[in-house]
């Protein structure tokens, strides 16, 4: 089901990214400043969200493989499997505090187009980061997959590998809070 | 190249790995007091039900076929694409083909046991169809290169050896040259498919293979006094190696261990040289190329996704199918532990 390589769905997530972007810059006059701050909100939980989804995805496909050949692997290899779901979650994170910000919640949205963009970008290294680290960090608990799969003994160092990709993401998601927090002037 | 699509397989190829049976185990085999013991301590590894269906305790030949036709219809199901591995599979049907040609070709009498029943196609069915005997309702529709209808044009290419009496070499050399041609659109054939689904690790492993039938090729002509005009027309292309890079090495020692230089067969390359000079004999040589094989298609188990663990899966199958039937035919034969032990293949695991 989840084809390709991480090379594709990275382009796939950029891609988005930049048509977004592209059509903030061409119609930003048009739509206004609280659009161009929801399309940022929205990029950060579908990009971080769609590398999570597709990394989830193949660490599942591998984990139902071992499973069917082997069902008493299944605990461990379902938190490796879980690992690149975080991603998503940092997106949506990111996503709810650009809304929270903007004055969504209190019901008067009254963004500048300088304003907007500023959303925009702040969104964006917690997007891009999380695409890029789900779809790598998948890699590395496929990989960490073999460990289990070969010596369940040593699942710990298994589940350490992925878990250092994690730190990106992290770090992605700290930039877009602290930007969103303190660098947009609302 | 679509990797990721390989993830559920390699995670199930990950447990059936640990059914292949260690060196160890291997050598308990050969250690074993007779047929019977072996067989018997074989039915509590994956080739139990084969081995308990037997007929006779000689029948251990169709027991083990089962088996391996068996790990590749498996594998075969597993795989998101399944022509990576009848490509692989492929090489039984080309090696029927030798046996078809050759008696077609040159008259050489066909020994059933010649045929491999491994293949893709039943080589009875192959050779009705090859020699256009079945209904057109029956054939397979060939698609444009499909493995049939790159079996049937090699077939037709070898008629150009019906009127070949091979000179001074006699029908051996007309044989080589008949083998080299048909591994040649075997190799081309297996690399375009890889091509075709972008598996360019699996193109690496087959120029390796190709490196080391040309190693074996020169090593075997140097013995048999073929001059290089002669090897150019058998060394196979593809290979790491230029074919005609090693037409014009061929007769030099020091020019043919220059090209294998930095390769994974340097060593080997160095000890046949030496071992055709001194005229002494290469068995030992040949289970030696068999293992650097081994140990290059090995890196396909520290592949966590793609299809090269299914690929090293199906060889390691083929190679340890091999083992067995050395350490059964030499306990039928009462061959000694030691020399059983000395002719096993290096195993994948």
């Amino acid at each position: 089901m989840f084809g390709g390589s991480a090379g594709a769905w990275i382009a796939m997530g950029v891609l988005v990214t930049g048509l977004v972007g592209a059509v903030g810059a061409f119609f930003g006059e048009a739509l206004g400043g609280n659009a161009l701050a929801l399309m940022g909100a929205g990029v950060a939980v579908f990009v971080a969200g769609l590398g999570s989804s597709v990394a989830v995805g193949i660490a599942g496909e591998k984990a139902a493989g071992i499973t069917s050949e082997d069902p008493d692997k299944f605990g461990r290899l379902l938190l490796l499997q879980a690992l690149p779901g975080t991603q998503g979650i940092y997106g949506f994170l990111v996503g709810f505090l650009a809304i929270f910000r903007m004055g969504a919640f209190s019901g008067g949205m009254s963004l500048t187009l300088e304003q907007g963009w500023q959303f925009f970008f702040a969104c964006l290294p917690a997007a891009l980061s999380c695409l890029i680290s789900a779809l790598y960090q998948a890699r590395v608990s496929v990989a960490a997959m073999d460990i289990v799969a070969k010596h369940p003994e040593e699942s710990g160092k298994a589940l350490i590998m992925p878990a250092m990709v994690e730190t990106y993401a992290v770090l992605g998601l700290l930039a877009s809070v602290l930007l969103i927090m303190f660098a947009v002037r609302v | 190249m679509d990797e990721y699509s390989w993830a559920s397989a390699v995670g199930r190829i990950r447990i059936l790995e640990k059914r292949f049976l260690s060196r160890a185990e291997l050598e308990q085999l050969a250690a074993s007091a007779s047929l019977e013991s072996a067989l018997a301590a074989l039915r509590d590894t994956t080739y139990g039900p084969y081995i308990a269906k037997m007929r006779g305790i000689e029948s251990y030949d169709d027991a083990l076929r089962e088996s391996l036709a068996a790990e590749y219809d498996l594998i075969s199901r597993m795989a998101p694409e399944p022509m990576v591995i009848a490509a692989f599979r492929g090489r039984h049907d080309f090696h029927n083909l030798k046996v078809i040609a050759k008696n077609q070709r040159m008259g050489m009498p066909v020994q059933e046991e010649a045929f491999s029943l491994i293949g893709n196609f039943d080589p009875g069915q192959l050779k009705l169809w090859l020699q256009g005997g079945l209904a057109a309702s029956e054939e397979k529709r060939p698609r444009k290169d499909d493995e049939l209808s790159v079996l049937r044009e090699t077939y037709e290419a070898t008629a150009e050896f019906e009127q070949d009496d091979g000179g001074d070499y006699g029908p051996a050399l007309v044989a080589l040259r008949m083998d080299a041609l048909i591994d040649r659109a075997y190799y081309a054939w297996f690399v375009r498919v890889m091509k075709r689904h972008g598996y360019d690790s699996l193109i690496t492993y087959a120029e390796h293979e190709v490196d080391l039938i040309n190693l074996r090729m020169s090593l075997r002509g140097r013995k048999q006094g073929l001059d290089a005009k002669i090897m150019a027309s058998v060394f196979l292309p593809g290979g790491t190696i230029a074919a005609l890079d090693l037409t014009e090495a061929y007769s030099r020692d020091e020019a043919l261990k220059e090209l294998f230089k930095s390769s994974p067969f340097e060593s080997l390359a160095i000890q046949g040289i030496k071992l055709t000079a001194e005229r002494a004999s290469l068995t030992s040589w040949e289970k030696a190329c068999d293992d650097a094989l081994m140990n290059v298609i090995k890196r396909a188990r520290l592949s966590p996704m793609g299809p090269e663990p299914a690929y090293g899966y199906v060889y390691g199958r083929e190679i340890e199918t091999r083992n067995l039937r050395v350490i059964l035919s030499g306990k039928l034969s009462q061959v000694s532990a030691r020399e059983i032990s000395e002719r096993l293949r290096e195993p994948y695991v």
